[in-house]
């Protein structure tokens, strides 16, 4: 469905660099990383409103500006940036407007939505909190029927109800397998619940892109007593921190790697990750 | 493109204006407000004010300013959606036409009942209107889209682009003053007539020049995100 080749970009003094990763059809992928990581600048790349240096993105088959109008009809969009949609006009009329571009936009689920999130159809836009101005937007894209949702870091602003509704319609949304779902976000306790791809990005680098299995092979959190983190194979271990009661380390893990019984041996979330290899930057 | 489609840009483009309205006229700058302001108060400073040129002057002033209101470039949300590259330069063509031609039409409105009533003569009303497209053609060309955007980051791009409006600016305000003090067509005398025509051909080689150095590039740069957001 999506598949990302090479691709440089150069945005002032922002350089985004060689950046590859792909997603099939029926998966969630969690694009995380540091605020100026370049995570907003890949889903604009992604959605067309910025146009790539170098290398190819591929969408529904198919590239921009080739097929842009066959490939907007299918994506759907939540952007953390102000001036989508016209603050004078209501929600409703909004989602008229611009719902007439799209081929599959059907106003009852709109409303619909519109009710589940506690939206005001009748309200102007202007007058919506960020939270609401980023469930405006959720409710438009679901209801053009996208095949693809890309949405940069909405659940932080989402009250802790909304965002745990967010996360389970999303989830439902790729249940059909043919939907997918790149979400952007810092917060990555999210994506430890729904994500079955992760894309890092670092300063504009692509740090690692794999699915969450590849992911969980790879690497461990060990947690024990230095010495024995110490006897860990050198090469393996990406970052070590000296805690006070013990040492952790990030450890890229083998097939075949043993470790001290003494030692706690656990799936990395995905913030001690980012933590970790952002420290460590030994891939 | 077929012309219903462009009927259905055409109506989307004037919606897209009514809705747009308050929000435009933020965007409108200080030293523009200041700088019509100035051109009325200097207008209205002649002798010979009358009712007719007065309301000349304002539908310029009014033309002037809507050029500013609405600038011409692709609102974000329709460069998300799922619209052809024509269709998007259609937009903003429509959008850049509207400018032009819907002070223009009010004029003509105004001219058909000054007319009528025979308050001003047809010589008087053809000279301003021409000067009237002449001005708004050139003055859309500028506020579309910003000009310290990214399309016109070259110094020496930046610096012709200035210098022509610079000049439509000059030419409007001599048409200004053609407006005001200009007599009667039966009183005019050769040098009046020659200061009509001078003026009605540099603004019309101006207006030639610009839309043929920078219409196509400004419409280009309309419907691209970077240069505009």
């Amino acid at each position: 469905m999506v598949k990302v080749t090479d691709v440089k970009k150069k945005l002032g003094g922002f350089y985004l660099q060689d950046i590859s990763f792909s997603l099939p059809e029926g998966y969630i992928m969690g694009l995380v990383g540091k605020n100026g990581a370049g995570k907003s600048t890949v889903l604009k790349l992604l959605s067309g409103l910025y146009h790539q240096d170098s290398g190819e993105i591929t969408l529904f088959g198919t590239t921009y500006p080739r097929d842009e109008k066959k490939i907007k009809n299918n994506i759907g969009f939540v952007l953390s940036e102000e001036g989508i949609f016209l603050g004078e006009m209501s929600l409703l009329e909004n989602a008229r407007m611009y719902g007439r571009y799209y081929e599959n936009y059907r106003e009852d689920m709109f409303r619909d939505y519109c009710l589940e999130f506690g939206l005001k159809e009748e309200q102007k836009k202007k007058k919506l909190s960020t939270g609401e101005y980023l469930k405006f937007q959720f409710a438009f894209a679901l209801s053009h029927q996208p095949k693809l949702l890309l949405l940069d870091e909405p659940t932080a602003n989402f009250d802790p109800k909304f965002r745990s509704r967010f996360l389970h319609i999303i989830t439902d949304y790729i249940k059909d397998g043919k939907h997918s779902v790149i979400l952007a976000t810092h917060l990555t306790s999210d994506l430890d619940k729904i994500a079955d791809y992760i894309t890092f990005l670092d300063r504009g680098k692509l740090l690692f892109s794999m699915d969450r299995e590849t992911l969980n092979k790879s690497y461990r959190m060990v947690a024990g007593e230095e010495y024995k983190v110490n006897l860990l194979p050198k090469e393996n271990i990406i970052y070590k921190e000296k805690g006070e009661f013990a040492t952790k380390a990030l450890v890229k893990h083998g097939r075949w790697s043993l470790y001290d019984r003494a030692l706690e041996v656990s799936y990395p979330t995905l913030e001690e990750l980012m933590y970790y290899l952002l420290k460590g930057k030994k891939l | 493109m077929t012309g219903r489609e462009k009927a259905d840009i055409l109506f989307l483009v004037i919606k897209d204006y009514k809705s747009s309205v308050k929000e435009a006229v933020k965007r409108l700058k200080g030293t523009d407000i200041f700088c019509y302001c100035g051109i009325v108060i200097f207008a209205c400073m002649g002798e010979n004010l009358d009712y007719n040129s007065a309301a000349v002057i304002f539908l310029m002033f009014f033309g002037a300013v809507i050029s500013r209101m609405y600038p011409c470039r692709l609102e974000k949300t329709l460069l998300l959606c799922p619209l052809t590259r024509e269709e998007k330069m259609q937009y903003v063509k429509t959008g850049y036409l509207l400018k032009v031609f819907m002070p223009l039409f009010i004029y003509i409105l105004s001219g058909i009942a000054w007319m009528i009533l025979k308050a001003a003569s047809p010589f008087y009303l053809l000279i301003v209107g021409i000067w009237m497209f002449f001005f708004l053609s050139c003055a859309n060309i500028y506020s579309s889209p910003e000009p310290g955007g990214a399309f016109f980051n070259e110094k020496s791009g930046a610096f012709e682009y200035e210098a022509w409006h610079i000049a439509n600016a000059f030419l409007g305000v001599a048409e200004m003053f053609g407006v005001f003090y200009l007599p009667e067509t039966a009183y005019m005398d050769l040098s009046d007539y020659c200061f009509v025509i001078l003026v009605t051909v540099l603004h019309g080689l101006l207006a030639f020049g610009m839309r043929k150095r920078f219409y196509l590039r400004l419409m280009e740069g309309a419907v691209q995100y970077e240069n505009n957001y």
